[in-house]
């Protein structure tokens, strides 16, 4: 319970429309019975009604003056029905679609009395608790009437690098609570009767340290909910009223249908995932843990967050920030190119997410940077979970991926611009991550964030025009994609000098996973790298460059280097210069199992270093050529290695393929066993891991971009291998505290079996 | 005396012959993929069979063609061993594509599936991308000088290395020339052999990744194009051209054979690019300003705009998911033409129609050749849009049985409707896409389509036009030339005038220094002009428009302002910009207080050829129908007994109430219930609304 009293009547609710209290002078269009609507119309319609959706969209791109909405599509636009249900969104910054839904009923039930809701009005909020993802994420929307009723909502919503509050970029990393950062607004009228209130305007902008970009974002919002709007009103003049809105329903009851169906070819099981947060807030060394265990059971889905850490610090986001990772995870994976409708898709979903943890904050908790916290922390959760359960079913597993980008790697910049006034930017750089490998395919090398689907970074001559630095370089960093049969994407590194300007650079630095990569690798494949922040200070980077050279790694100056931590504020000063290297997707299989002529192609592509060629693929290069008889030798040599002293059992006999677990696992008549060798693993009714051999390995190993954990966090952290006793495979990988048990990853309900109790209580 | 356009697509190649009255003829051959130069030959030869009495080559005064063989040598990974110099720290771009290269280009459908979306292939192997220690600064200042023996050394390696081509682009090359120019001569002088595209040559716009895109794709390709033109040059010397070949350029002009060869991207994409030239030429003629270019072909539907008489251009093109810079006439395509196959999700049991395309091979279902998906041109077959005896003039006959099944298998059994039905539900949501394309085409730009005449070519686009051109409330609907619309861009390509573009990025905030702009303009003008002469183009014949672009300081998008020939102070800019600004995102949206800058300036250099009229038709009295056939009419909602029109027999002034159909050898023309057609003095069919059609 929040020790605020008076908070509770902003915790944004996903009421069923029954029991919403909505004053008595708002009228809803929801006709008792909708006409039945022809094939043709249907798609017709349905087909113009995301039209109009993206051009809302386009409209934001065009307006906008914010880098992060035009060029890193940090936006979104939506149509929902007349309750809120989101019934189009598009495909920008994922987190930014669901979170309507909360917001627009939390102004249906508490807004319809006073001021009222009219034709011509539009709400503005950027409330954590009412809905929004953080207070940067600013959400404007607008009901639209029709004959006195309100007939469908329209949004958009973007995300302002800085609204206001303690540090540059709203990201507050002092922050103990709410009131140590910017003030979220719960919905306020921003326009009245087709009128922007100035007034309203000002309290908005005033607090930030850019207004006129937010002014300008503003009109870019107003200005495609009134593109939205006019549309919908054409289309309902054509169509009729009843056609639009029975349209609006269908599709989404199709994407429910949809999703059901294709739900109902994966085996019933639990699916379990465990992803960490370190460092709560500046000075701190702690670890925070998100705990997801996902039920299916026939067509639904069940996301169970219990035990999850308590909120902590600045890491933690509300309800809807969690509900929207979840589905962030659920879109590009799962329901691909069935219409992304979440109002229909959420009916075969059932979240829990219990109040006071760092996924479900109480007032007043520190929530600001609530997107790159608690929101992408539940998106790796339900990643991971998804694409586990993906691999399961033989019609859907090459939709599974490991893991990408573990967090976003904030990199706020404040400093003087050239024309002497203060800037603020967030460096769009983020999105040099490697995707996570496939079933069949290597993860895309710098492809970007998972939540937004169509990422972009900026030239490097844009970014040296509007901010006074030079770029050493930005390109793809060596040995980051984790290794793997099939080898993740490699992500980034980025380093810069000041240039021109007269006073030094602030740094806000903020994200994790910076001590500890992200898990998630599926069927024994080896994590991304993780992030590193570094400064080095008092460099003789100038003197290089006055001699021609223009250094390419902090080792090749001279200088004190300073590995930032995962929340800080700093500054660079002129001989200073920042290096930054992103995540690298997680690797899909034993790497053994890699073709030695990809692990050629990728030392000659700069993406794998010979060293790790030969001690993570076991693959030997002689005079820089792919030695294929060394390579077979030290790859038995590695086998032999890792069974050194097992017990081996004997091997199953398989009837049939049997149920998959993942590449190199399965079940057949109640037992698990290697895929590969025929190996018995346990029963499938226990946790299969603990049969399996397991060994620690240390994150170092893992990529050279890796830093000792303890360098950052106190709570002992460990990588596990688990290794096939019959064959060497390397089947499955975790990270965990060291503290924790091995993590029962994949529980399926036999078809002979009835689903427990605990399953059966979770679906109902 | 006779001009030639030659359009290569993907099935045919057509050509089209204007004599010296401006009178067209039409001629056709199948392209001819492996060997892409005899296509070329073998139309040629189908015209000059069609002139008997005299040697066709003799009389042709001037011929242009448009090429696919850059774009196929891109998307199937063809072209020659290159290599790249850049700036020390920056040779990964083109492995980062700025992220985006992911999904560039890509349907929703795959932007919405992340498994399915990868990068593609490199050009350039991260091994034969050389970085050089030298760094210009964002004021165009040099930070570290070139070091020549460094050049020399990179030059000699990505050589030994076996590079046919070499591309330089360096970071701010754009905004100093300098050393993109020095590292161009080393190579030349050291290995006179290799082509070197230099980035700075192709565009002097900001963004490295863009430009160095644009110089390895022009490289890359330029053996192969040149090749292609050593053999088409050498042929039509042989056969008697007086004159080397024009060739379509993307921007929507012609250039030289020569310019070909030094810029061979500019040929990527210069099929609809012909098709707006036409439009444009056409729509002059007719008095139309705004026009809307729409082409349905077999896989695609292309839209264009002219805006105030001009096509409109855009600075990046995107193929194989790579983004460079390159004018282009801004065509915007999504998959639906003929061949878009329909189907029904088995699960919600939704009709979809396309992007999946049968192609040519094995074609629409009625084709007979195998295909048994139901496509777009099965449903206008079987709703009687289509004679199955009489399409291109009855040389191949269409399976009407086969379209039926494959309507009845796929798409009426699972919904439970009939084959009849399932064809009226293909062609409604096939018309309602390309409604909605046209749609976000126009007002994606901030224009109103109401403004708007379709002009609507292709294959398929007259008969398509009436049904998704009612919804957009078009001022009229425009075929034409009549057949001419079925190969409009070589009828494009054959009349299209010489263009270079040439642009410079800027960097200008108010008060504007309008005499830097001016100098700017004038340094772009002096360079074009040089170009025209070597052209061979007489000073007369030399047209110069000036664009600036402007945007409010700290947006993305600009928007592209015309200038006057000669800019000073009495020129407002900012008046302009925010006048577009408002017509483009409505009133208010124009933000008074914001400063704003400009960020370039682009100029158009037109090099006009010989000009002819349009021929004109000879009057006409009534045109009577050669039968009748039953047809489907939505407005109707059924089938009509309809009189069938004979296109040949079209003159001047010709009138028809719909309902009609009106065939022609290569495309057929509908004119629905409601609705008139009138053919104008020069053979354009103008199709208007004379009721209000009652339609889906």
């Amino acid at each position: 319970m929040s020790w605020v009293a008076g908070a509770d009547k902003f915790y944004g609710e996903l009421t069923p429309v029954a029991d919403m209290a909505i004053d008595a002078s708002l009228t809803l269009h929801s006709p008792k019975t909708l006409p039945e609507v022809d094939f043709i119309t249907e798609e017709v319609l349905s087909h113009r009604l995301w039209h109009i959706c993206d051009e809302a969209g386009l409209t934001i791109r065009h307006v906008s003056g914010s880098p992060v909405a035009t060029e890193a599509n940090d936006f979104m636009t939506v149509i929902t029905d007349e309750v809120g249900d989101v019934a189009f969104m598009t495909p920008y910054l994922l987190y930014q679609g669901t979170v309507f839904e909360p917001m627009i009923k939390w102004t249906l039930q508490n807004r319809s009395d006073s001021p009222g809701i009219e034709d011509g009005d539009m709400f503005l909020c950027n409330d954590p608790w009412v809905g929004a993802v953080h207070q940067n994420d600013v959400a404007v929307f607008a009901p639209i009437f029709h004959e006195g009723a309100l007939f469908c909502w329209v949004g958009a919503s973007i995300h302002e690098v800085d609204v206001g509050g303690s540090a540059p970029g709203s990201f507050s990393i002092h922050a103990q609570d709410v009131f140590g950062e910017v003030s979220p607004l719960p919905p306020v009228k921003i326009v009245r009767k087709f009128e922007l209130q100035s007034d309203i305007e000002d309290l908005y902008v005033r607090r930030s340290r850019q207004p006129l970009l937010l002014s300008l974002d503003l009109r870019a919002k107003i200005a495609a909910n009134n593109v939205a709007r006019t549309r919908i009103i054409e289309a309902i003049e054509r169509y009729g009223a009843d056609v639009v809105k029975a349209v609006m329903k269908r599709v989404m009851d199709r994407a429910e249908t949809a999703l059901r169906a294709r739900l109902r070819t994966i085996p019933d099981g639990t699916w379990r995932h465990i992803d960490f947060q370190e460092v709560a807030g500046a000075g701190d060394r702690g670890l925070y843990e998100a705990r997801l265990e996902m039920t299916k059971v026939g067509d639904e889905l069940h996301f169970d967050f219990t035990g999850s850490a308590a909120q902590a610090g600045i890491i933690n986001s509300g309800t809807a920030g969690t509900r929207a990772g979840v589905f962030a995870a659920i879109l590009p994976m799962l329901v691909g190119e069935i219409p992304w409708a979440p109002g229909g898709l959420q009916r075969c979903l059932k979240i829990t997410n219990p109040r006071g943890t760092i996924l479900n904050a109480e007032y007043p908790a520190a929530v600001s940077m609530g997107s790159i916290t608690g929101t992408w922390l539940a998106h790796n959760c339900a990643h991971a979970v998804i694409s586990k359960m993906m691999l399961t079913s033989p019609e859907l597993r090459s939709r599974a991926m490991s893991g990408g980008g573990g967090s976003w790697p904030a990199m706020q910049l404040f400093g003087w611009d050239k024309t002497g006034y203060a800037f603020v930017t967030q460096f769009q750089e983020a999105n040099l991550t490697g995707f996570g490998a496939r079933t069949f395919a290597d993860g895309v090398d710098t492809a970007g964030a998972y939540c937004i689907p169509a990422a972009r970074v900026p030239n490097v001559e844009a970014t040296e025009l509007t901010w006074p630095l030079l770029v050493l370089s930005r390109g793809e960093a060596i040995d980051t994609g984790g290794a793997g049969k099939w080898r993740g994407g490699v992500g980034g590194r980025f380093s810069f000098v000041l240039h021109k300007t007269a006073k030094e650079f602030t740094h806000v630095s903020a994200a994790f996973h910076v001590a500890i990569p992200n898990g998630g690798a599926l069927s024994g494949g080896l994590p991304g790298a993780s992030v590193t922040y570094a400064i080095k200070r008092n460099t003789n980077v100038w003197d290089e460059i006055r001699r021609g050279i223009i250094p390419q790694s902090l080792d090749s100056l001279t200088g004190d280097l300073d590995i930032l931590q995962p929340k800080s504020q700093t500054t660079q000063l002129f001989d200073d210069v920042y290096s930054i290297t992103f995540f690298g997707g997680g690797g899909y299989g034993d790497p053994l199992e890699r073709d030695a002529d990809m692990v050629s192609t990728d030392v000659a592509e700069g993406t794998v270093s010979i060293d790790a060629a030969r001690r993570l693929y076991g693959v030997v290069f002689a005079n820089g050529r792919l030695d294929r008889s060394a390579t077979a030798e030290l790859r038995s040599s590695i086998y032999a290695a890792r069974l050194r002293g097992a017990q081996r059992r004997p091997a199953v006999v398989r009837s049939g393929e049997g149920q998959l677990i993942n590449e190199y696992l399965g079940i057949a008549n109640g037992r698990v066993h290697c895929r590969q060798c025929g190996q018995d693993c346990g029963s499938s009714s226990g946790n299969y891991k603990t049969e399996l051999l397991s060994q620690i390995i240390p994150f170092t190993d893992l990529s050279p971009a890796n830093r000792d954990p303890a360098e950052y966090v106190d709570e002992p952290v460990e990588f596990r291998a688990f290794i096939c006793r019959g064959c060497g495979t390397q089947v499955e990988t975790e990270v965990a505290m060291s503290r924790e048990p091995i993590t029962w990853d994949v529980q399926l309900i036999q078809k002979e079996e009835q689903p427990t109790q605990r399953q059966l209580e979770k679906t109902s | 005396m006779g001009v030639i356009g030659i359009d290569t697509g993907g099935t045919f190649c057509d050509l089209v012959l204007i004599d010296d009255d401006g009178r067209p003829s039409v001629h056709k051959s199948p392209s001819t993929p492996s060997e892409n130069s005899e296509g070329v030959f073998n139309v040629l030869d189908v015209a000059q069979s069609s002139i008997t009495e005299e040697d066709l080559y003799a009389q042709i005064t001037s011929l242009a063609l448009g090429t696919t063989i850059a774009t196929n040598t891109v998307v199937t990974h063809t072209g020659s061993k290159i290599g790249l110099i850049t700036t020390r720290g920056h040779g990964d771009m083109l492995a980062i594509m700025r992220v985006n290269g992911r999904v560039a280009g890509r349907p929703l459908s795959e932007i919405q599936n992340y498994s399915v979306t990868d990068k593609p292939a490199p050009i350039v192997p991260k091994a034969l991308i050389v970085e050089l220690d030298e760094r210009i600064d964002s004021e165009g200042e040099v930070i570290i000088p070139l070091s020549v023996e460094q050049v020399e050394a990179a030059v000699d390696k990505l050589v030994d290395a076996g590079v046919k081509a070499i591309a330089v682009s360096l970071l701010w090359g754009f905004l100093n020339p300098d050393h993109e120019k020095a590292i161009s001569k080393v190579i030349r002088t050291r290995h006179p052999h290799i082509f070197v595209s230099l980035a700075s040559d192709l565009s002097r716009r900001l963004g490295e990744y863009e430009r160095t895109e644009a110089a390895v794709v022009n490289g890359y390709v330029a053996a192969t194009v040149q090749s292609y033109l050593n053999k088409v040059s050498a042929g039509l010397r042989t056969r008697g051209l007086g004159s080397l070949p024009y060739i379509m350029h993307t921007a929507g002009g012609v250039g030289t054979e020569a310019s070909a060869r030094n810029r061979p991207i500019t040929t990527l994409f210069s099929g609809p690019a012909g098709g707006i030239v036409a439009s444009k030429k056409v729509c002059e003629a007719a008095g139309y300003e705004n026009v809307i270019c729409a082409d349905v072909g077999g896989t695609t539907f292309d839209v264009g705009l002219i805006v105030n008489g001009r096509a409109t251009l855009r600075n990046t093109t995107v193929i194989d998911q790579r983004v460079m810079y390159c004018s282009t006439i801004d065509v915007v395509s999504i998959g639906a033409g003929g061949g878009s196959i329909a189907s029904v999700d088995p699960v919600t049991k939704r009709l979809l129609v396309g992007p999946q395309s049968a192609g040519s091979q094995p074609g629409p279902a009625c084709y007979g050749r195998g295909g048994k998906a139901p496509t777009v041109t099965d449903a206008n077959l079987i709703l009687g849009y289509m004679d199955p005896d009489r399409f291109l003039g009855g040389r191949f006959k269409l399976d009407r049985e086969a379209a039926l099944a494959a309507l009845r298998d796929n798409v009426g059994t699972p919904l439970g409707v009939s084959a009849e039905e399932a064809a009226i539900g293909i062609f409604s949501i096939v018309n309602a896409k390309m409604a909605d394309l046209v749609r976000k085409v126009t007002v994606e730009r901030g224009l109103d389509p109401r403004d708007f005449v379709l002009c609507a070519y292709g294959g398929l686009g007259p008969l398509h036009a009436p049904f998704y051109g009612q919804d957009l409330n078009v001022k009229a609907i425009m075929i034409p030339l009549g057949e001419l619309s079925s190969v409009f861009s070589a009828y494009g390509i054959a009349t299209a005038d010489l263009l270079h573009v040439r642009e410079l990025s800027l960097n200008l905030r108010e008060p504007f220094a309008h005499h830097a702009l001016a100098a700017s303009f004038s340094h772009l003008a002096n360079a074009a002009d040089t170009e025209l002469e070597h052209d061979g183009i007489e000073k007369q014949d030399r047209v110069f428009r000036r664009f600036i672009e402007v945007r409010y300081v700290g947006q993305l998008n600009d928007i592209t302002v015309e200038v006057p020939d000669v800019i000073d102070a009495s020129f407002d800019i900012r008046a302009r910009f925010e006048t577009l600004y408002v017509e483009a995102f409505g009133p208010g949206a124009a933000w008074e207080t914001a400063p704003i800058e400009v960020v370039g300036c682009r100029l158009e250099a037109i090099g006009k050829r010989p000009q002819f009229a349009l021929a004109e038709l000879a009057s006409a009295g009534v045109i009577e129908p050669h039968s009748t056939r039953p047809v489907f009419w939505p407005q109707s909602r059924g089938y009509v007994e309809t009189p069938i029109f004979d296109g040949k027999a079209l003159l001047s002034g010709a009138e028809i109430t719909g309902p009609a159909v009106v065939e022609f050898p290569t495309t057929t023309i509908v004119v629905p219930p409601g609705w008139s057609s009138k053919t104008d003095c020069i053979g354009n069919l103008m199709l208007q609304k004379t009721t209000e059609g009652v339609a889906r």
